[in-house]
């Protein structure tokens, strides 16, 4: 569990981040968005006892980051989007020479070794020096050096920053996979897909604050408040736009272009279970053959943009809407 | 994925692990991977062969006079060899000391290690002797070398004329301690700068006053012996205080501030 107070870090006169708090519960990821420069590094680098805050505090798995940084670290595992391997050595060797500093007895050594080079499918290179492997196989042995103590907490930053796509899936999949392990996870991230997929409550920072911390889901709904829907018709919509625009609680209907089929309609709506069944009706009532009805709030990117397209201050966001992660304190506060 | 991950088992009570054995891991690893390094064995290699070359091509018609004047000139020249042989090794370990934290850390090779429950004090001091020791294996192959081409060239007999014993001995005293000297202070200043240039710019100005120190030090000898022998404990005592003054100044927290 990772749980921050008011965390603020300040290197001179720059303040880095500033009065950061929420939690961050066993079995849960939590993103970290923002631009570069944001404290997304310096958040992590507090809570993996790298950096003392200058004011503020963080429990990360039992133990406090400014009385007992050692202990700490000794619970937590990073990855950065560099591997930084010592890259003469081979994969056995290094996850042993970490787990010998993480002070793993011999034989737990080679049994979490076999573990991880079986889970990150790294049993035939075994004899090679890490220098002639891909990007993406130096990526899992970084995984795999972060995991080889069991930590409670993982801080993944940017961990699939330059990979192929399918080591990144690779990367996405073990991530899941811990986050059922019940570890607790942070990922700082530019993708936002990836948030949106992985992550079960996203925080965006800016200048070091955070200006907004919900699920991904609630992110959105709460951004926008709209939903668009579209319509897939069999042959053309027998309604025109004027009777569409005449139904109540429906905006902006248009018909979109759809790559030779008929065009598909869509629509905004902010009162889905009032106005869809009316549109629904009249549709059907004039004859319309529905292929489909799908419903979507605005994305993830829609909701990065409008939050960062505001000034500090405006946007405050409730984070009640999942248990696993709260927001303490907001941007303003 | 072939297995399943197992729920992690967070240790109930954390035990700090022993410094000197955490010092030792890193500086093993280290050292290993300096001494490994390609660059590093083609330039000993070349020094070596130099040394082979200028021992036989300018000792060699000095050590065939007789006269006392030839005798003196050869014997400087083999002492000279002699730092020669001990010191270019050593002045290439300096060069890679100077990457063991700027150069690691622009690799991104630092911060796993940093975030370690190591202490400060086991990284530092790991850091410092994996840098060291290089330093002072290959001076020890190039001294050995040395005194098996002086006794294979020339003869013992020879070799041991050319070479007072008191004064090859204190020279041979003296070697450790300015590569400790160097590598400590190149560690020292890859410690504390933000990129490996930076610390090779510096570096290459240690080295500079490296030799020039040394060639006071070498002086030092033609005022007496027991001189010498204080200049070369002075040295050990430089370099203990350096390194236990940096040891003891020397946090994770800055080098992560600097990033």
């Amino acid at each position: 569990m990772i749980e921050a107070q008011a965390l603020t870090r300040r290197f001179g006169t720059f303040t880095a981040v500033s009065q950061l708090s929420f939690r961050v519960d066993d079995g849960s990821i939590l993103a970290i968005l923002g631009p570069n420069g944001a404290g997304k590094t310096t958040t992590v680098r507090m809570l993996a006892g790298l950096l003392a805050p200058s004011e503020g505090d963080a429990i990360v798995a039992g133990y406090d980051i400014r009385r007992e940084p050692a202990a700490v670290r000794a619970c937590v595992g990073l990855v950065t989007d560099v591997p930084g391997l010592f890259e003469q050595m081979t994969v056995p060797a290094y996850l042993d020479f970490f787990g010998s500093i993480y002070g793993l007895s011999t034989s737990e050594r080679g049994r979490r070794i076999d573990d991880l080079l079986a889970l990150f499918e790294l049993n035939d290179h075994r004899k090679e020096k890490m220098a002639g492997f891909s990007k993406g196989m130096k990526q899992k042995v970084a995984l795999a050096r972060a995991l080889i103590h069991e930590p409670a907490v993982l801080f993944l930053d940017e961990p699939t920053s330059g990979l192929d796509p399918l080591s990144a899936r690779t990367v996405r999949e073990l991530i899941v996979q811990l986050k059922h392990a019940s570890r607790s996870i942070i990922l700082c991230t530019h993708d936002l897909d990836e948030a949106e997929r992985l992550a079960d409550v996203v925080a965006i920072v800016r200048h070091g604050r955070l200006v907004a911390c919900d699920a991904p889901a609630a992110l959105r709904e709460q951004a926008s408040g709209e939903m668009l829907v579209k319509i897939e018709f069999v042959d053309s919509c027998p309604l025109p736009l004027d009777a569409l625009q005449a139904i109540d609680g429906i905006n902006a209907p248009q018909f979109q272009p759809a790559n030779g089929l008929p065009p598909v309609l869509e629509y905004h709506t902010a009162r889905p279970r009032e106005a869809n069944p009316r549109v629904l009706t009249a549709l059907i009532t004039a004859g319309a053959q529905i292929i489909s009805v799908a419903c979507e709030h605005s994305s993830l990117e829609d909701v990065y943009a409008s939050v960062m397209g505001r000034r500090t201050g405006e946007l405050v966001l409730d984070g009640s809407a999942n248990g696993s992660v709260a927001v303490l304190a907001q941007e303003g506060e | 994925m072939n297995t399943e991950i197992t729920h992690p088992a967070a240790r109930a009570t954390y035990r700090q692990p022993a410094t000197l054995r955490i010092a030792w891991l890193i500086a093993r690893r280290q050292a290993v991977e300096a001494m490994r390094t390609r660059s590093m064995v083609v330039m000993v290699g070349f020094f070596l062969a130099l040394q082979t070359v200028m021992l036989w091509v300018s000792l060699a018609p000095l050590m065939q006079g007789k006269s006392a004047s030839t005798l003196g000139l050869a014997s400087l020249f083999a002492e000279f060899y002699l730092l020669w042989s001990a010191l270019m090794p050593c002045t290439l370990a300096v060069g890679v000391a100077a990457g063991v934290f700027a150069g690691d850390k622009e690799r991104g090779a630092l911060a796993p290690l940093l975030v370690t429950p190591a202490s400060n004090v086991a990284i530092f001091a790991g850091k410092v002797l994996g840098s060291v020791l290089p330093a002072l294996s290959y001076t020890l192959l190039g001294v050995i070398l040395y005194f098996l081409e002086m006794a294979l060239f020339f003869g013992l007999d020879k070799t041991l004329v050319v070479l007072p014993f008191a004064l090859t001995t204190l020279i041979l005293v003296l070697i450790p301690a300015i590569a400790l000297f160097g590598t400590a202070v190149a560690s020292v200043i890859s410690s504390r700068v933000s990129t490996f240039q930076s610390a090779q710019t510096y570096t290459s100005i240690l080295l500079m006053v490296l030799w020039f120190g040394l060639a006071g030090l070498i002086f030092t000898a033609s005022l007496g012996l027991w001189i010498f022998a204080g200049a070369v404990l002075a040295v050990y005592i430089l370099d203990i205080l350096l390194i236990w003054i940096a040891a003891a100044t020397w946090r994770r927290e800055e080098v992560m501030a600097k990033q």
